[in-house]
């Protein structure tokens, strides 16, 4: 994938973060047309706040703050992960940028 | 003669591995994050071994299992104390760790045993011997040790062969969280390291750090509402912990903006003091970067100017400063040692793998050391594993996650496992095995899942040819959920051939709940004034069959009255189909064009039928009926033409009864009806198969052949039409297989479609339409004189071989044809194209 498109998919989190905040909605359908489109062409784009962290998620980059505890979550993301469809199968593109914090 | 071509750059924060190829570098990466370097960073986290990325989440918060920065203990008696396991480890056992990963990192060559490692020029001979050693520990038979700022030298000497390369340089190393500067003395044919000097807490991390503290806190504090900020900062509260992470990764992204832009544009979400989150976005100039960071780089400065008086050295017996380090990056570092030297700087190479490069150019030409005994420790090592390990996982889930048990037996003790998923967004890192282990494995959704287990010994080296692959599917596959009794579809125009057809939204054996969303064009315009509608027909049955001879299970119909606005040919319809675990099915349209949107919701026990839609089915299957026929009229098949007839019958009995049931009270006659309807088309796609199928078949195959040519006649043609070619070719096998002569039709006419597109493309074709529309066309122009030249003028250019002014010329004809030629779509259709 080349670095432009990785750029506009997170640009593209960002605004949708933004708006969900805001409560805007009006352009909800824009971004689930935009999403379809990544995803009919191979491009899933993970948003993994509210999962679990652990150990084993090489895909995400995390931060942790506080104490570790038993069940870490992620509390915030910076970047999505993005996961693209390569001739060897699912490949990682981009690992997610997280906030991690004990449950 | 083999040279050891791999090399090393096991560093205090990342380490790296390369190989020399022919005199070309390649620096490998990461297969984890796709990232060149491995932080330097090991864990123990339970009964797991995290090392780099993972491991340096957990530096600050587990420093009694996560250990960093252990290249300053090589050579010292200081061990580490692992508070999981209850034990020391040595700075040469960690190392050791790190080297043995980073061999991973090459996966085309598993035979690597012989290596040139680099080591900081203040490295004595117990810390170079520590080195060492932690190379043999990892598999190396032979260590090589090369200073670092020699390989900095090499991969700058080696990228510019013109340079005269005699004299003194200087090696600035400026990394993320260390900092070296050495002169090198450089001869005829011998590189020596004269003197350095070094601070090991100086680096990139600074200066990130420097500008959340000095540029982007001070704001954040000083808007209005937010001053609450000063207090959490000073009671460190995880607010402000939190804060604190989210400006370190901007503060790494303003770096590297203004290393290229004077301005770089800060945009920050953050709670204000109320709690209530607001927008922030403002400008970082360099010259507020480099105001922030000026001491740091003014102290690297003293330290060159140290390393030159110690030695006796003016400025201008430099002959080349080199930059080694991603923070050289920083166009204050750059500029300040070019005001400082006045010497060349050079930057050719990428600052940040320049010693791993530099010392695979070296590994390229070190002759290794002639080994014997390796094919005998492979064969002695797959002997050693003499181990059974079975796999039980669910092959299907739902869960986000899945359990997978390993059953190990045999020889099995102190032995290692990895379970790594195929994308490596999910590793399990080192785990030892025992009779019963387990393992929670991470599932991307809705996908099937693929993962590698490998196996390791004590020593942390793999254990080849025992690994092993499994696959989990997510989501779609719910082993206890129904599988759909029947193909589900959306009926759409195919105008070309006068006729609507199927496309498949959800395949047999498919597994409920099913949900899709779909993106189409509408294939004809639809006045808000006029009887048109739009026609959403959810049918179930065969997906290769006529449309007819299925049953429709959901039907929106958008008459013209209920529009808003005209919709126009072309513009977007967005349709969700859903498919309940108990069958109920949900359709909703929504018209961008418009904004409006129409949904319902269709149980499997009341059915909608559009009698517009029926009327017009009706319709398109007597012409079908009616053209077999008259093609079995001749022939003395007495019994199929008996078949026709009573469909025949039938179909105009049911046409009759339309005719009533727009005002009929009884409201059950237009789902009898359908279901009439249904039959008879069920019964003519036998009938017709039967006849019909073989021929269809080769029709096919013969329109294929013709592609294949053109595409070989016209290899520069645009892909898309390979793309389509490949599109419609690949429901091939299906197609054969199947007794339906309709499914094997609309192949062929899509494939006719296709050539027809080529040849006009290609220009194969035009000279035979411009021959169609000179002769049989010539008696309905309607403006015949005006056609007359044009035919002339035709003729000319297809004797020069001018294909696209024939092109444009028939364009023009065809708008002098009258309406009903120019149109010749009989069918109503759905809309949907």
């Amino acid at each position: 994938m080349d670095k432009l498109t990785l750029i506009l998919i997170n640009q593209l989190f960002e605004i949708e973060r933004k708006l969900v905040t805001k409560q805007v909605n009006a352009v909800d359908r824009n971004f689930e047309r935009v999403k379809h489109d990544l995803q009919e062409s191979g491009i899933k784009v993970i948003d993994p706040t509210g999962e679990k962290y652990e150990d084993t998620r090489t895909d995400c980059q995390a931060s942790i703050v506080g104490d570790l505890g038993k069940n870490m979550v992620i509390t915030r993301t910076m970047k999505p992960i993005v996961i693209s469809n390569g001739p060897n199968g699912m490949e990682l593109v981009q690992r997610g940028t997280v906030i991690v914090e004990k449950a | 003669m083999r040279t050891i071509n791999y090399a090393i750059d096991l560093g205090t924060t990342n380490s790296l591995i390369s190989r020399s190829e022919n005199g070309e570098v390649r620096v490998f990466k990461n297969p984890f994050g796709q990232r060149e370097e491995l932080p330097s960073v090991v864990g123990f986290r339970g009964e797991r071994i995290l090392i780099g990325d993972k491991a340096l989440e957990y530096l600050e918060k587990d420093p009694g299992n996560v250990f960093g920065g252990f290249k300053r203990k090589m050579g010292t008696d200081e061990n580490f104390w692992i508070e999981s396991q209850a034990r020391t480890i040595s700075a040469i056992e960690l190392s050791t760790i790190v080297l043995k990963e980073l061999k991973n990192f090459v996966q085309d060559d598993k035979s690597i045993n012989q290596v040139v490692i680099t080591i900081p020029a203040s490295f004595d001979t117990v810390q170079s011997n520590a080195t060492k050693k932690a190379g043999h520990d990892s598999g190396f038979t032979n260590v090589v040790l090369l200073q670092e700022p020699i390989a900095a030298c090499l991969a700058f000497a080696n990228t510019h062969k013109d340079v005269d390369k005699k004299g003194k340089w200087l090696v600035y190393d400026l990394g993320g969280g260390t900092f070296d500067v050495a002169i090198v003395s450089i001869g005829e044919e011998e590189l020596k390291v004269i003197d350095h000097k070094g601070d090991n807490y100086l680096g990139g991390m600074d200066f990130d750090n420097a500008i959340v503290e000095k540029i982007l806190l001070p704001k954040i504090i000083s808007i209005e509402g937010c001053s609450g900020w000063q207090a959490k900062s000073e009671q460190k509260t995880s607010d402000f912990q939190k804060l604190y992470f989210i400006l370190l990764n901007k503060a790494e992204s303003i770096k590297k903006e203004l290393s290229g832009s004077p301005v770089a544009m800060l945009d920050l979400t953050i709670l204000n003091d109320n709690g209530e989150e607001i927008d922030l976005y403002f400008d970082v100039t360099r010259d507020q970067f480099n105001e922030v960071i000026t001491d740091k780089v003014n102290y690297s400065m003293s330290l060159v100017d140290d390393l030159l008086k110690v030695n006796d050295l003016s400025i201008k017996d430099i002959e080349q400063v080199v930059l080694v380090g991603g923070s050289t990056l920083v166009p204050l570092v750059k500029q300040s040692i070019e005001n400082k030297l006045g010497a060349s700087v050079n930057q050719s190479v990428d600052p940040t793998n320049a010693v791993v490069v530099g010392a695979a150019h070296y590994a390229g030409t070190k002759i290794a050391i002639a080994e014997k005994s390796s094919e005998i420790n492979t064969t002695s090592e797959i002997e050693k594993s003499s181990f059974n390990v079975e796999l039980s996982y669910l092959k299907a889930t739902r869960e986000i996650c899945e359990m997978v048990l390993l059953k190990f037996s045999g020889e099995f003790n102190g032995m290692n496992y990895r379970i790594v998923r195929s994308d490596k967004g999910f590793d399990s890192g080192l785990k030892s095995a025992g009779p019963k282990s387990m393992e929670m494995v991470n599932l991307i959704p809705n996908v099937a899942n693929h993962f590698e287990v490998l196996f390791f010994n004590a020593d942390q080296s793999p254990i080849e040819g025992h690994s092993k692959e499994m696959m989990i599917v997510h989501g779609q596959y719910n082993v206890d959920g129904q599988p759909l009794p029947n193909d589900i579809c959306l009926e759409i125009d195919d105008f070309d051939y006068d006729r609507t057809k199927l496309e498949t939204i959800f395949k047999k054996n498919d597994i409920l709940p099913l949900k899709k969303r779909l993106y189409r064009e509408l294939s004809k315009t639809i006045l808000k004034s006029g009887s048109d509608s739009l026609i959403i027909n959810v049918v179930e049955g065969n997906g290769n069959s006529s449309p007819s001879s299925n049953q429709v299970i959901g039907c929106i119909e958008v008459k013209s009255e209920e529009l808003d606005f005209d919709l126009i040919k072309g513009t977007e319809v967005e349709i969700d189909i859903e498919v309940s675990e108990s069958r109920d099915l949900t359709v909703s349209v929504f018209l961008s064009m418009t904004d409006q949107e129409f949904k319902e919701v269709f149980s499997p026990t009341s059915r909608n039928v559009s009698i517009s839609r029926l009327k017009e089915e009706v319709q398109l299957l007597s012409r079908k009926v009616e053209s077999e026929f008259r093609s079995l009229e001749s022939t003395e098949n007495y019994e199929q033409l008996q078949k026709v007839v009573d469909m025949r019958d039938e179909l105009s009995e049911i046409s009759e009864q339309l005719k009533t049931a727009e005002n009929s009270m009884n409201s059950d006659l237009k789902y009898h009806l359908e279901e009439r309807k249904r039959k008879v088309a069920q019964k003519y796609d036998t009938l017709e198969s039967a006849g019909k199928g073989s021929v269809e078949k080769s029709r096919y195959l013969e329109e294929k052949q013709y592609t294949l040519e053109l595409f070989e006649k016209h290899p520069d043609i645009d892909r898309r039409f390979r793309s389509k070619f490949d599109q419609i070719t690949s429901t091939e096998e299906d197609m054969m297989k199947s007794d339906m002569a309709h499914f094997a039709r609309v192949k062929a006419d899509e494939l006719s479609t296709l050539n027809h597109d080529i040849g006009w493309e290609s220009g194969e074709n035009v000279a035979n339409i411009f021959f169609y529309y000179k002769h049989v066309y010539l008696e309905k122009y309607l403006d015949r004189k005006k056609a007359e030249k044009l035919i002339e003028a035709g003729d000319e250019a297809i004797d020069k071989d001018r294909m696209s002014e024939v092109k444009s010329i028939l364009h023009q004809l065809h708008g002098l044809l009258p309406k009903e030629e120019k149109e010749k779509v009989t069918i109503q259709g759905t809309g949907l194209g």
